[in-house]
């Protein structure tokens, strides 16, 4: 008798399946989870992007105020457009795995999504030193 | 769970060298996201101490309590969750470029799909918060 075991089931189970075909569903599979992220991309890119168009006059009027000083509120304009930039680039290339599930296609959005780390890293070093520098002035 | 699963036992044959490539680099990033967030709650837990107080107040009376309170509570939701995505996604990219498991890029995908959400609750609660101390005129 076969022992129950605590497990989701798997190809063990039923039809033992191909090296092919189990690829071909895991990447199905890649592709749906990518694909249940776009509604909260379209959302972080639509803020991002009125954040940047806040940010940018408010930039430059402060770079013309205050010298390179305001050069941190440009920078942060310049993170957030950058960010919605790669958002934009990121709901592209899960668009394209989902229409043709392939591991060269799984690259992109992988890429993408590193794209967006370094994005959310460089708005924090930013903000990190505006703070600064509005401490030591 | 997921380690004794064949499926995941079977699809280990070897990823595009781009595809570790990239999930190497995936996982290096999310960890500098992950210490870029350590730096911003540690910068804000200051400002929250002298939050609704100036310098003078806060020598002579101490800090507000209940404000700095809910500052911290508010800061470790909004703050904790994408510091805790960030490292499970540098996690998973890791694992899955060492071991060539595709089931780990999935995670890696769900994860980054969380961090993305936190992300975005953070700029909404940000926001709001700007909002409130500049209405209430609680900046210092």
């Amino acid at each position: 008798m076969k022992p129950i075991t605590n497990r989701y089931p798997s190809a063990s189970d039923g039809p033992k399946l191909t090296q092919a075909e189990q690829q071909s569903r895991l990447l199905t599979w890649a592709a749906y989870e990518a694909n249940c992220a776009l509604p909260v991309i379209f959302v972080l890119m639509v803020m991002s992007g009125l954040l940047s168009l806040v940010a940018t006059p408010i930039g430059l009027l402060s770079l013309l105020s205050h010298g390179w000083k305001g050069g941190f509120t440009c920078g942060l304009a310049a993170v957030c457009w950058y960010l919605a930039w790669e958002l934009w680039q990121l709901h592209r290339a899960i668009f394209a795995l989902y229409q043709s599930p392939a591991v060269h296609a799984m690259i992109p959005v992988v890429l993408h999504i590193r794209n967006v780390f370094v994005a959310v890293a460089s708005f924090f070093l930013v903000w990190f030193l505006m703070h600064l520098a509005i401490r030591m002035i | 769970m997921a380690s004794t699963d064949s499926t995941s036992e079977a699809a280990t044959d070897r990823h595009p060298a781009e595809l570790n490539l990239a999930l190497r680099s995936l996982r290096t990033w999310a960890s500098m996201a992950a210490l870029a967030l350590l730096v911003y709650f540690i910068a804000n837990v200051r400002l929250a101490f002298t939050l609704g107080v100036n310098e003078e107040e806060l020598a002579t009376q101490g800090p507000n309590l209940g404000a700095l309170a809910l500052a911290l509570v508010v800061l470790v939701l909004v703050v904790g969750f994408p510091f805790i995505f960030a490292i499970l996604t540098a996690r998973c990219a890791n694992k899955a470029a060492s071991s060539d498991n595709f089931r780990s890029i999935v995670q890696a995908l769900i994860w980054s799909r969380r961090f993305m959400v936190a992300c975005a609750v953070w700029l909404v609660t940000q926001s709001a918060l700007l909002a409130i101390i500049f209405a209430l005129g609680l900046w210092t």
